[in-house]
């Protein structure tokens, strides 16, 4: 599966993007955490509805909500446990005028 | 005034001219597809703000100068709209978008609020209409644009479950500019019933590593 990082999320991690195997949430980002060297992780929270993105800096975990989308599809609508989609994006939106 | 677009949207002017707009928000995206609506022609807008003109807004709210200072935005931008555009009618609501906020009977709305709490409740009103509308969002160098079609896209709710606002007070102006300007395209592709719009994908910006990309929503 390939993943996005888009606005925001791009500079948590620091990749704009990566290829990782496995249809596992939890496998996925132990993955991504491997291959950046860092924690990377994403927390779906289903009783609040909202989907959270934890990256370490300078030793200190960072917390961010963020959207994910699954080739158009919201994460909190798919099996973390049965990822099919071929492209992962995520991004903060924004919400200034 | 329309000479040198009218060629370019044809047929489509008569439209145009007699479109009803409603624009909430009049601060840095408003500012800016208030004036490019009026410029094109757009025939009816309906402006919602209560805010009122400060000195820091001058940066990218592109409808007040230092004489607008301490006036309601409303009042000042429909004053410099009958000024660009003498025959567009310009109907200023002075009043913040809450939940007791109903929606008068328009084409398009344009989301051009500054948090999700308003966003949402402007989405809920528009969703009970079945009314278009053009989303945006920005801070710092990166915003986001997408259109809303009830009943065939995810509306703004659903596509931003469990959404927090950040506290966030840096704004590049040019990004501003730049997304109002799509914001205003993707409202007259609606009003000419073009295809093309960014209804079922999300246009991401990031202005200071020149990245654009687009994510489908459906």
């Amino acid at each position: 599966m390939k993943i996005r990082f888009g606005n925001i999320a791009d500079a948590m991690v620091g990749t704009k993007e990566i290829e990782v195997q496995g249809n596992n949430l939890r496998q996925i980002f132990e993955s991504v955490s491997q291959m950046l060297k860092k924690r990377v992780e994403l927390l779906v929270d289903e009783k609040e509805e909202s989907v959270y993105l934890l990256t370490e800096k300078d030793g200190k975990l960072v917390k961010n909500w963020v959207v994910v989308l699954c080739d158009g599809v919201n994460i909190l609508d798919c099996d973390p446990n049965l990822l099919r989609s071929e492209q992962m994006t995520i991004f903060v939106p924004v919400s200034g005028g | 005034m329309f000479q040198r677009h009218s060629e370019l949207l044809n047929e489509c002017m008569n439209k145009i001219f007699q479109a009803k707009v409603l624009v909430a928000g009049a601060g840095g995206l408003g500012c800016t597809v208030l004036s490019l609506l009026a410029r094109v022609g757009v025939g009816n807008i309906y402006l919602v703000d209560g805010g009122i003109v400060d000195e820091p807004d001058l940066n990218r709210q592109i409808l007040y100068d230092w004489e607008s200072l301490g006036k309601p935005k409303v009042h000042a931008a429909k004053e410099k709209l009958s000024k660009i555009n003498p025959s567009c009618n310009v109907v200023a609501v002075e009043k913040t978008i809450d939940d007791s906020f109903s929606l008068t009977e328009v084409d398009v709305v344009v989301d051009c609020l500054d948090n999700f709490r308003s966003k949402l409740v402007l989405d809920r009103v528009c969703r009970e209409r079945s009314i278009p509308l053009v989303h945006a969002g920005v801070e710092k160098f990166t915003g986001q644009v997408t259109t809303i079609l009830y009943g065939r896209t995810p509306a703004l709710s659903e596509l931003f479950r469990g959404s927090k606002d950040r506290e966030v007070s840096q704004i590049f102006p040019p990004l501003v500019s730049l997304i109002a300007s799509i914001q205003a395209s993707e409202v007259i592709k609606l009003i000419c019933g073009k295809e093309e719009t960014l209804a079922g994908k999300i246009l991401l910006v990031d202005l200071l590593n020149n990245r654009f990309e687009t994510v489908r929503t459906i």
